[in-house]
């Protein structure tokens, strides 16, 4: 096997596709190299649309030129032979393989970004073409993404927080609730409780304020049917053990929920009587009520996870009770319930109690408590909830003594504001020294002014310091004390368990949560000392990974380390939003709050989530809702591709100015590589000499991808030799159905967007009452090697001679037309890939996705009746087709080089070189053009050039692809066979002069006579240059002298002509285009219509003495204009032929209704 | 009511228009029936006469501009069997304007369909005398 050369073109226009063909062309194995996701036509890059799809499509059909999309070259490094290009590759999350283009990801996309770009507001969504309302191809989708939005990123618990909030302005409450729920449970709980860092790190702060993601997250969770949820199960494969959980709090759910959903059995168990942990002991009922709570926990409950109530580890049963019975792993999640007392005189008077005793009563019991003047130590939450539950139970005031200034207290905002409104007061910067008491009871709490000192505490703040001679006295008959709580591991009766010395919590390794005894791991308040829900719940979740990790036997800490996530910024400059007030969460009217224990707060109605759902600015574009990847039937979205960058071996580069498609920049960078060996740069700017500059170039690639092929000369000349023993050969399609045979209709589903809009049912049912059609089936995607092999296995199977393929594609030649697309290109190419041989052309193909499914999308049942009609057509030209004569000829190849021009003395010593056979005639003995380098070229190659005089006379005759030419000489005749024949065009006079028309003579002759004219300049000869890509197909090929004024120069356009003899030489075969016109010639009466419309076609005689016309095919480019002037139908094109337009017609528009 | 109508297109600017319309999303009847061909050049009085025999309301004839004819300048050969058509389906009393003749630049999408739809309109108007009813009965 030869070695192809590898040859990596970077660029984006036309010029960068032409060359890419070419090398292919020439036998180069092509990586074309784009910055652009995909190719499509803007007015700015000036080149006729035809001819820009035309390189584009061809190049995407060419099996050596493999492309590589929105990808950058940073940097070359190496040398020619060997370059290693870094590339940098733009994710667009799409495999555009398989990609049809659908949109119906477009449609389903949540992201609507509204933004400026030069001065216009564009509004678009985060899935989109390339180049929104133009065609593109490959005619896959795109997504923009930023980094990970702010919101996302300060959630402990990694709630894709942009996704529910975009879902939830779609109005999709459902999406977003399983949406959240893939990452957590207990919304409802998250959603009234959390302390919400999301809303800091908002960015709509930028223009006004955050969004109220808290209350959109309980919206979300409220407003779902009361039917419960199952968790999603985690994306892996099950696992199976048996943990024990011990406290039913957020921690400890979290870690259940987690574990189960990876497949193991945990069971909680809380001492309490009621689960929930502090949610159902520490939370009063106005802020999380029983009904909500257990709602969200019964969820936990209805997947599977037990939680045994009333039951106290380490007093009712112990560790090793547990482990006897096959609990593999346990997390500590027991909470800080204990309260921290004090130490201050009078602490122990009667009308002194803790918080938490406090709320517990409240909460379970809903004892009353009575007192009118009631005084609260404490700044935190739980000192805020014991002030609002006691403002609830009590006439009198309620006060809060705080240690420090307003700017600086523990307790969230949104509570204190509502607990002044219920009418408590604090008393700010006041330190309690002493409870004072009358005999048992409480009188008064003894207070110390307080000013804040330099250090700073854990939380953040000043730490306060009491200011001594500053006492005053605040009247109370109670006292609640809410300093805080701490853990009290003691309880658990764990041997060994190491424990922080001053505040009694839990030490664990905090990326993995374990602790020092083997299995245990602990989280939430018992590890961190009291905190937030959402903050327990995270720990919940690091521990179960931990754990699985730990039955999994697996690395503990491995990818675990915390890197700092890269957040999406947004130029708030660039987004186009007005400001809009934060949605107001509606509150219980005061009076009826503080006289009841329910929710003081109702949540939003379903108007105010959608307006505020509506202010989030999308930072990270794409919220990853997930909604495409739903509606996606090929799977071609990948949201966690990852690939950045590549490195791409070549052996020489092409660079041509990139940044051209769209006129955007790009990124490119443009390293100075001039005069490097093995990289070409086309990148320069348009001047009067880049045209010829240009060719220079390309000759130099062509040279260095000929020379890389001559190592293997003698493998190439004599593959291409073997194939002279094959005479020419008559492709016959025997596309007429004969009765056994079988016929069969594949409806392609196009992923559904086909069957959307037109209805299959009525397709198949129609397909199958016909006579001729013996198989009806239906395809997901037919434009996929998988689709296309589903499709040639039932073609086998059922052995059917006759395919109707009702897709995207509209015919089945190989021809490229610029209307065509990738999607239909693959198609064909999968298609004709696995149904082998000839039956290539037994396949018809109708376009239903184009013609109707996208044309007619507004009215299913007319798309519907359309497609009826166009299957009809197809299945009425089972019966029209003819038989169908392809001739197709072996090449062979040897050259004739006629004339000694400059660039035929390079073309040809190229080919020599290559070790090809080459003849030459020239009319003089000595050189023509004594130039330098044609000397040298000749004398290199002189020892295999096989050198004739000029003769008197010249016969072509044989057949296209081997020549037979007769050179009569004085006293002799030689004949030589060659399938290429090249002429000096200087020559033209004296060639013209001598050869004698049998063979393509006065057609040759005519086309070669309009050389120099450049148009038809008599009636007799024709425009050369519209003739000259035909003539090369066939083998003729003329060339010019060249001038330049360099010898570079000179000697171009002979490197490039030998290429181009090379590529007809390894094309193998000439072969007619199946458009070709056929002549009958019984019928033909010789009238001349035909004559008049084509200049190929011509009036001859046949043996009989009869006259009749003559097309020579493999010219013929198959217009049809002689079909259509012919009286008797002599001359047809067999795919249009009479019968096929009547019965397409008669389809069209004489179908009965079915 | 809508027409039915044929459109006989050329397989390189004719056809490109059409395509574009769809890849841009644009919206025609359905009852349009497209025959694409190599070249309207292969087109003759028959097979126009040929639609209208079987019911069609109008033909529309899709092709490229003057000069841009992939195949060269044979495209005249189409106006004088249009002439032809018009000619006889004047005697045969139908209006020569059920034929419409168009000339597109490539990927005009929006020119295809504007005259598209202009054609269907004047086709549906009710002062245009009857198309050719009598040989439909025996095809349904």
């Amino acid at each position: 096997m030869e070695e192809k050369i590898r040859a990596a073109v970077i660029g984006s226009d036309v010029d960068a596709l032409q060359a890419a063909l070419y090398l292919a062309q020439i036998g180069a194995d092509v990586r074309f190299i784009t910055s652009c996701p995909a190719f499509a036509f803007f007015d700015s890059n000036k080149n006729d649309p035809r001819l820009f799809w035309s390189a584009v499509l061809q190049a995407i059909k060419h099996p050596s030129i493999n492309f590589i999309y929105n990808t950058t070259s940073a940097d070359i490094s190496g040398t020619k032979g060997n370059f290693r290009i870094k590339t940098t590759h733009q994710l667009s999350y799409i495999d555009s393989d398989i990609c049809t283009g659908c949109k119906k990801c477009e449609e389903n996309c949540s992201t609507r970004l509204t933004r400026l770009q030069d001065d216009e507001t564009i509004t678009r969504t985060a899935i989109h073409k390339p180049y929104p309302g133009k065609k593109s191809v490959p005619s896959t989708m795109v997504i923009d993404k930023n980094e990970i939005s702010p919101c996302r990123a300060a959630c402990p618990l990694g709630i894709n927080v942009q996704g529910f909030i975009s879902l939830l302005a779609n109005n999709k409450v459902r999406e977003a609730y399983e949406l959240i729920n893939m990452t957590a449970p207990l919304g409802g709980i998250l959603g009234r409780l959390c302390k919400h860092p999301c809303e800091e790190k908002c960015s709509r702060v930028k223009i006004d304020s955050p969004v109220s993601i808290r209350a959109l997250h309980r919206y979300t969770y409220d407003n779902m049917d009361a039917t419960v949820e199952k968790a999603p199960e985690a994306d892996r494969p099950a696992s199976s053990g048996k943990v024990a959980i011990v406290g039913s709090g957020p921690a400890g759910l979290m870690a259940a929920w987690e574990l189960k959903r990876r497949g193991y059995e945990p069971t909680v168990f809380e001492s309490h009587g009621t689960f929930g942990g502090m949610l159902a002991t520490g939370i009063p009922r106005f802020r999380l009520s029983r009904e909500i709570r257990e709602r969200e926990i019964n969820k936990l409950i209805s997947m599977g996870i037990k939680i045994r109530t009333g039951i106290t580890v380490g007093r009712d049963i112990d560790f090793a009770y547990l482990r006897e019975r096959d609990y593999k792993a346990f997390f500590l999640a027991i909470g800080a319930s204990r309260n921290i007392k004090l130490n201050i005189p009078g602490e122990d008077l009667a009308g002194v109690i803790d918080c938490m005793s406090f709320l517990i009563t409240l909460n379970q019991m809903g004892e009353t408590f009575v007192g009118s003047n009631i005084v609260i130590i404490g700044d935190g939450n739980t000192a805020v909830d014991s002030a609002r539950v006691a403002i609830r139970k009590n006439k009198g005031s309620v006060k809060i003594i705080s240690w420090t200034v307003p700017e600086e207290l523990t307790a969230a905002g949104d509570e204190i504001e509502e607990a002044f409104e219920e009418g408590v007061s604090i008393e700010y910067s006041a330190f309690p020294v002493e409870i004072l008491g009358e005999g048992n009871k409480v009188v008064g709490v003894r207070c110390r002014r307080t000013r804040l000192t330099d250090e700073v505490m854990r939380n953040g703040w000043h730490k306060p310091e009491p200011v001594p001679g500053t006492d005053f006295v605040i009247d109370a008959d109670h006292v609640i004390v809410a300093i805080g709580q701490s853990s009290d591991a003691t309880q658990l009766n764990l041997e060994g368990l190491a424990v922080e010395k001053t505040s009694g919590t839990i030490k664990v390794n905090p990326l993995t949560l374990e602790t020092n005894l083997n299995g245990v791991f602990a989280g939430g308040d018992c590890m961190r000392g009291p905190n937030n829900v959402v903050d327990a719940m995270a720990d919940g979740m690091r521990a179960a990974e931990s754990i699985d990790r730990y039955l999994a036997g697996s690395d503990m800490e491995m990818g675990r380390q915390e890197e700092p996530a890269k957040i999406a910024e947004v130029d708030v400059n660039a987004i186009v939003a007005s400001p809009s007030k934060r949605a107001q969460m509606p509150y219980l009217d005061l009076e009826n709050r503080k006289n009841t224990y329910e929710e003081t707060t109702s949540g939003f109605s379903a108007e105010a989530a959608l307006e505020e759902a509506k202010r989030c600015l999308s930072c990270a574009l794409c919220s990853e809702c997930m909604e495409c990847v739903k509606v996606c039937k090929a799977n071609a979205i990948v949201h966690a591709d990852n690939l950045q960058s590549k490195e791409i071996e070549a052996d020489i580069i092409l660079r041509f100015p990139d940044g051209k498609i769209c006129g955007e920049a790009c990124d490119q960078k443009s390293g100075n590589f001039a005069g490097m060996e093995g990289i070409y740069d086309f990148s320069f700017e348009t001047s009067v000499s880049a045209g010829d500059n240009k060719k220079k170039i390309m000759a130099g690639v062509i040279q260095t991808i000929l020379d890389s092929t001559a190592d293997f000369p003698d493998m190439l000349a004599l593959k291409d030799s073997h194939q002279l023993s094959h005479h020419h050969q008559h492709i016959t399609h025997d596309n007429q159905v004969d009765a056994e045979s079988g016929s069969g209709i594949f409806l392609c589903r196009c992923n559904g967007e086909n069957s959307s809009v037109i209805d299959f049912e009525r397709l198949i049912t129609a397909g199958n009452s016909k006579g001729n059609i013996t198989h009806v089936s239906v395809v997901e995607q037919a434009c996929t090697e998988s689709g296309a092999s589903i499709i040639s296995e039932q073609i086998k199977e059922t052995g059917l001679k006759h395919v109707i393929i009702a897709a995207c594609r509209c015919c089945n030649y190989d021809q490229v037309c610029y209307s065509c697309n990738d999607r239909r290109i693959l198609l064909h190419k999968y298609l004709s890939g696995n149904i082998s041989g000839n039956q290539n052309s037994n396949i018809d193909y109708i376009n239903i996705r184009e013609l109707c499914a996208w044309a007619h999308n507004n009215d299913r049942v007319a798309a519907t009746d359309k497609a009826l009609r166009m299957l009809e057509a197809a299945v009425a030209h089972l019966t029209s087709t003819q038989p169908q004569n392809l001739a197709r000829y072996p090449i062979n190849p040897v050259a004739l080089f006629i004339g000694g021009s400059n660039t035929n003395k390079i073309s040809a010593m190229t080919l020599e070189v290559l070790g090809y056979v080459v003849f030459h005639i020239e009319p003089h003995n000595d050189l023509m053009d004594s130039s330098t380098e044609a000397k040298e070229a000749h004398s290199l190659a002189a020892g295999k050039s096989v050198y004739k005089g000029f003769p008197d006379s010249i016969k072509i005759d044989g057949c296209p692809g081997n020549y037979q030419v007769r050179l009569e000489y004085a006293n002799n005749t030689e004949v030589l066979n060659a399938g290429a024949i090249i002429l000096d065009s200087s020559l033209k006079k004296e060639v013209l002069d001598k050869i004698n028309s049998t063979y393509l003579g006065r057609l040759c002759n005519r086309i070669i006579s309009g050389i120099d004219s450049g148009s038809q300049d008599s009636e007799s000869n024709l425009n050369f240059s519209k003739y000259e890509a035909t003539l090369n197909k066939v083998g003729l090929f003329i060339n010019t002298s060249a001038t330049g004024i360099d010898e570079q120069q000179r000697s171009a356009p002979g490197v490039i002509s030998a290429a181009k003899v090379l590529m007809y030489f390894r094309s193998h075969w000439i072969t007619m285009r199946h458009s070709t016109a056929q002549i009958n010639t019984d019928l033909c009466r010789a009238c001349r219509n035909c004559v008049e419309q084509c200049p190929l076609i011509e009036i001859q005689e046949n043996a009989d003495g009869r006259l009749h016309s003559y097309l020579e095919q493999f010219l013929c480019t198959g217009c049809g204009a002689c079909s259509a002037v012919c009286p008797t139908s002599a001359i047809y094109i067999d795919s249009q032929n009479n019968k096929i337009l009547t019965a397409s017609l008669k389809s069209y528009l004489c179908q009965a209704k079915i | 009511m809508t027409a039915r109508i044929v459109v006989f297109s050329c397989n390189w600017d004719g056809w490109s228009c059409i395509d574009a319309a769809s890849n841009a999303g644009m919206k025609y009847p359905a009852s349009v029936n497209i025959i694409k061909l190599a070249c309207l050049s292969s087109v003759n009085a028959g097979f126009i006469l040929k639609a209208f025999e079987f019911g069609a309301d109008g033909v529309m004839l899709l092709g490229c501009l003057q000069q841009q004819c992939q195949y060269g300048q044979y495209i005249e050969n189409i106006e004088i069997e249009i002439a032809k058509s018009k000619n006889i389906l004047n005697l045969l009393g139908v209006k020569s304007e059920r034929i419409k003749r168009l000339k597109l630049a490539a990927f005009d999408g929006k020119g295809f369909v504007e005259q598209l739809n202009t054609f269907v309109n004047e086709l549906v108007c009710p002062t245009l005398p009857v198309k050719i009813q009598t040989s439909i009965e025996k095809y349904k």
